[in-house]
């Protein structure tokens, strides 16, 4: 023993049964922000490699700048790969065709397929010569086309022969335009595009190597040469998430991580501090003997500061472990079981980053929450030591009544210390309002990513100038494949109102029963059934700032519609005009039109490519066939993936809850053991023990919710009316079920809490439990 | 030598009719070395007294001068320095450190003065106390009158001017009271302390070279009884 901070090491050991609690508060806390600091990072490595594949791995292209001017940037900066890339009829609004179907050309080098856009190229090579193309994967699906193939493209300009030479893959865009592609060799391409007369855009993919600032290259590059934000386009993905360009998501995770953060360490504060000043509670005459033997006040808090600051450094290697195990399992979760753009995220790998942060967030929370106990500790008089009342303040009179003696005596408790009762109110009603203001996240995914929505196609069938050509009798063909679950058509016209404050113009769109049974879903006030069945109503979708409400009217081509129902969200997006619903016959009412402009299909679970080429085949040739299974896909992975991230800190905060509320009473059991002791000395039996400590347990509960519903309730209500129902207009409504969850959570951990403090007390000597110090 | 001076020492709880005058007008004044004993019925101000000379707590009126210092004119910080360095205390229900072996408990006080324990003197402690076989003993596996001796060797081993004790022997049998009596008398002198101390037991009261006697908070001074 060199000095008196050695007390700290030697009380611990001593006490480490006691200690186990607090160890466990710091370990849970260390665990949280090991694990959030870690998906952070893992989800950043596997962003950075996302965003390289889907975005393409360069960090600058050059636009309108001369060939020489833009080669030079190979001896101006430390550039690992770059290429020429141009496109033709990209927006496939030109007559350039691959077997009537229109066509989207590409002209690029080599080094696009090797260095920026890796893993594109799936099938076959790059075209050696100006005789070679590539195609898309889709040129498969929809024209059979096998390497070797000579295709003819047509051009205003004339017709060109290719011979195919490999395949690339689709993207979620490509797939959704329907769209063909041809990649050209850059000369050839050059080729093509001046035959027929086309400006060119050059532009020059620009990757540098690592290590670089780019930041600053790229500032140097447009000092040098003069460009301006329209010559040199950044990668904002890369970028981004690089750090190197201002990139919503990545600040936005870390924003989460940093919420996240705030709220362990919060959290870890409330249940560290609970931990230790029950400790320094229950050890009032013991800091009085150190004061009366000596001790100075600062000593004190140097001591219960060590003390806690032990057990951060034994709860950390236990810590790690556990995090990493939890990180592993959640990439292996959103890996192999969600996946989708989630396949990549890596598993087993450590994240030095977390661990740092865990440590260091540790440190903090740990001397955060030792400062309250220590000050406390250091508090106590000399005087308390000696006259032997350390735990004996006033606490006021109880008032013994007609009730339960153990009953009032627990109540009596829980309203005998107003800064007990504050804090433990206080640290109940936080987990509630945590609860209560996290749960709005719940609606916030229903609502916002619609793709997972019961209308949302599998494919759209449509002409690409969204014509009123098909008709019905299509409809009825794709009814009859096998493996379709869903064909909806829906007719759509641009029209002018007339007679109507609220709009000059309207989207008026017609649903058949399955859409409008759909739209129930979405409903906000009025009846669909009304819209569906009576000429002349109509639904409008809600719009931020609404305009319309039910009853409106207006005036489309000499008919009179009304507004029966009103809708929180519908599947298409608005340009200005409102969306305007109508049933079929309405609708031809009015227009006389009886032929749909878009036909939306579902097909049945289980039902793939196949099927689609079995749509494809009774449609004819020009007609667009929109496949959004990808990007369904896609979104669905998201939205699991964000169920994922809601719920599991729903959890983590109901747990978060349940430990603490067990924690809390333990320890205000253990501060008071000794008068629990004297209780039993004096005759109290095991059952009225329990059940004063479980009528102090409860009390601290119901304060703790009424608190906790009293003020999240609000802020409930407030988060509820900024995210949700600005946007999508649905009413806040008091929200029963999340109430219920976390109240029955609450009061159940304050009655199971009560129970081991108990059954400890029960089973100490009676000597043990009045002893001192 | 005079070592400590109480002047017109009080103390009164509450106020108004429910205020309980503990301590009126106390004055007596110690020499070095001396060894005396305060006796008086149970609630008549004994502890209330020694508690104020230790500095353990705030007089309504008065002072209380150790070796020429009035230590309530210290601040809190200082108050706790002085107490470290000159005044030992030692209790009735001991008060040692549970996880903290017998010589940890002795030198404790001096490791929060940041010093360097002597360890010849734990030694000799030790060996005045009867203690050295159990040295390394915990204070559960110690019986009451050793448990007490550690107190008294806490107390000592810092080397303060004045020893206060309040009921040394309340929780000892006649043999143990005795005997650490003996030892206390015995430090004392050996290490010219000096020792102010509580005590119920009359034996031990007229073995002490002076005697105050406390009465419903007045002070008595009962001169030398031997």
């Amino acid at each position: 023993m060199r000095s008196y901070l050695s007390l700290a090491e030697i009380s611990a050991k001593a006490h480490r049964r006691n200690n186990r609690v607090t160890q466990l508060c710091i370990m849970i806390a260390v665990v949280l922000v090991i694990s959030v600091f870690s998906m952070v990072d893992f989800e950043y490595m596997h962003m950075t490699e996302k965003l390289a594949r889907d975005h393409g791995n360069w960090h600058i292209v050059l636009s309108h700048v001369p060939k020489e001017e833009a080669e030079s940037v190979w001896n101006e900066a430390d550039v690992k790969a770059a290429c020429w890339y141009d496109t033709f009829n990209y927006r496939l609004d030109q007559p350039i065709y691959l077997e009537g179907r229109p066509i989207c050309m590409i002209g690029t080098e080599e080094s696009f397929f090797t260095e920026i856009m890796k893993d594109t190229l799936t099938e076959g090579r790059f075209p050696q010569n100006g005789s070679e193309a590539l195609l898309n994967q889709n040129a498969v699906n929809v024209l059979g086309c096998r390497i070797g193939d000579t295709v003819m493209i047509q051009t205003p300009a004339g017709e060109y022969s290719y011979t195919v030479c490999g395949f690339i893959s689709d993207t979620s865009y490509s797939l959704a335009q329907d769209a063909l592609i041809a990649v050209l060799d850059y000369t050839e391409f050059g080729r093509m595009v001046r035959a027929n007369d086309q400006s060119r855009e050059m532009q020059y993919y620009i990757q540098f190597k690592k290590g670089l600032s780019i930041k600053k290259t790229i500032a140097d590059l447009k000092a040098a040469h003069g460009w301006t934000d329209e010559n040199v386009g950044e990668n904002i993905a890369v970028l981004g998430i690089m750090g190197m360009s201002t990139n919503n998501y990545i600040v936005g995770l870390y924003g989460i991580a940093a919420v996240l953060v705030v709220i362990v360490v919060l959290a870890g504060v409330m249940m560290i501090s609970g931990s230790l000043n029950a400790g320094v509670a229950q050890r009032t005459e013991y800091y009085g003997m150190l004061r009366c033997i000596g001790a100075g006040k600062n000593q004190i808090k140097r001591l219960v500061r060590r003390e806690a600051l032990r057990w951060l450094l034994l709860a950390i290697p236990a810590s790690i472990a556990i995090s990493m195990l939890i990180c592993w399992f959640i990439c292996a979760v959103l890996a192999y079981g969600i996946g989708g753009e989630w396949a990549g995220m890596p598993v087993g790998r450590i994240s030095w980053i977390g661990i740092g942060a865990g440590v260091l967030v540790g440190y903090i929370t740990v001397i955060l929450a030792a400062a309250a106990p220590a000050k406390r500790a250091a508090a106590v008089s000399p005087i308390t030591a000696v006259s032997g009342n350390g735990d004996g303040q006033n606490t006021g009179m109880v008032r013994l009544g007609k009730a339960s003696v153990p009953i009032t005596l627990g109540v009596h408790h829980v309203f005998a210390k107003k800064k007990n009762l504050i804090l433990m109110t206080g640290s109940f009603a936080l987990s509630i309002i945590l609860f209560l203001t996290f749960s709005v996240m719940i609606a916030w995914i229903e609502n916002s990513l619609t793709t997972n929505k019961s209308y949302s196609p599998d494919i759209s069938l449509y002409y690409s100038d969204y014509s009123a050509r098909l008709s019905s009798n299509l409809v009825d063909d794709l009814r009859s494949i096998v493996g379709v679950k869903n064909v909806c058509g829906r007719m759509h016209r641009l029209t002018d109102v007339e007679n109507c404050e609220k709009a000059d113009r309207i989207d008026l769109i017609s649903y058949d029963e399955t859409q409008f049974a759909w739209a129930r879903a979405d409903l906000l006030r009025g009846s669909i059934d009304a819209a569906a069945n009576e000429t002349g109503k109509v639904i409008i979708a809600f719009e931020k700032g609404a305009r319309f409400e039910l009853g409106d009217t207006m005036d489309v081509n000499g008919k009179t519609l009304t507004v029966a129902a009103l809708l929180s969200d519908s599947p298409f997006k608005s340009d200005g005009n409102p969306t305007v619903i109508c049933s079929e016959e309405t609708f031809t009412e009015i227009f006389g039109v009886g032929n749909y402009s878009v036909i939306d299909l579902q097909l049945k679970k289980g039902f793939g490519n196949e099927t689609v080429e079995e749509i494809r085949s009774v449609t004819d040739g020009s007609m667009i066939l929109s496949d959004r299974r990808e990007g369904k896909t896609e979104a669905n992975s998201t939205y699991l993936a964000f169920s994922v991230l809601v719920y599991g800190f729903l959890a983590m905060v109901a747990m978060i809850t349940v430990f603490h509320i067990i924690n809390s009473i333990s320890m205000s059991v253990i501060a008071r053991h000794r008068l629990y002791g004297m209780m039993r000395a004096i005759g109290m039996d095991s059952d009225q023990l329990r059940q004063m400590i479980t009528a102090e347990s409860l009390g601290y509960g119901i304060s703790g919710c009424l608190v906790g519903c009293a003020a999240g309730l609000p802020l409930h209500a407030w988060f509820y009316r900024t995210v949700i129902s600005n946007y999508w207009g649905i009413a806040w409504q008091i929200p029963w079920k999340q109430l219920l969850i976390i109240i029955s959570v609450v009061l159940c951990s304050a009655f199971v809490a009560a129970r081991g403090p108990a059954r400890r007390i029960m089973s100490m000597p009676v000597t043990e439990a009045v002893g001192s110090l | 030598m005079q070592l400590l001076e109480v002047n017109q020492l009080s103390k009164t709880y509450g106020s108004g009719d429910t205020a309980v005058h503990a301590l009126k007008s106390a004055s007596f004044t110690l020499q070095k070395g001396e060894f005396a004993a305060i006796v008086g019925e149970s609630g008549s101000g004994k502890s209330t007294l020694l508690n104020l000379i230790g500095g353990l707590g705030t007089p309504t009126s008065g002072s209380v001068i150790i070796d020429g210092n009035d230590i309530f004119s210290l601040n809190d910080k200082e108050l706790t320095v002085f107490r470290r360095r000159n005044i030992g205390f030692i209790f009735q229900s001991f008060h040692l450190i549970p996880e903290l072996n017998v010589e940890q408990n002795i030198m404790f006080p001096v490791l929060l003065d940041s010093r360097r324990p002597d360890e010849k003197y734990l030694d000799e402690l030790l060996h005045v106390l009867g203690l050295e076989e159990r040295r390394s003993h915990l204070p559960s596996q110690l019986s009451g009158g050793q448990q007490q001796r550690v107190a008294i060797g806490r107390a000592l081993f810092p080397r303060p001017a004045l020893i206060l004790a309040d009921e040394p022997t309340g929780n000892l049998d006649s043999e143990n009271s005795r005997e650490v009596i003996r030892l206390l008398k015995e430090t004392s002198q050996k290490y010219s302390q000096t020792i102010l101390m509580i005590t119920h037991n009359r034996a031990i009261a007229q073995s002490a070279e002076r005697v105050l006697r406390v009465s419903d908070g007045v002070l008595t001074d009962l001169g030398r009884c031997t």
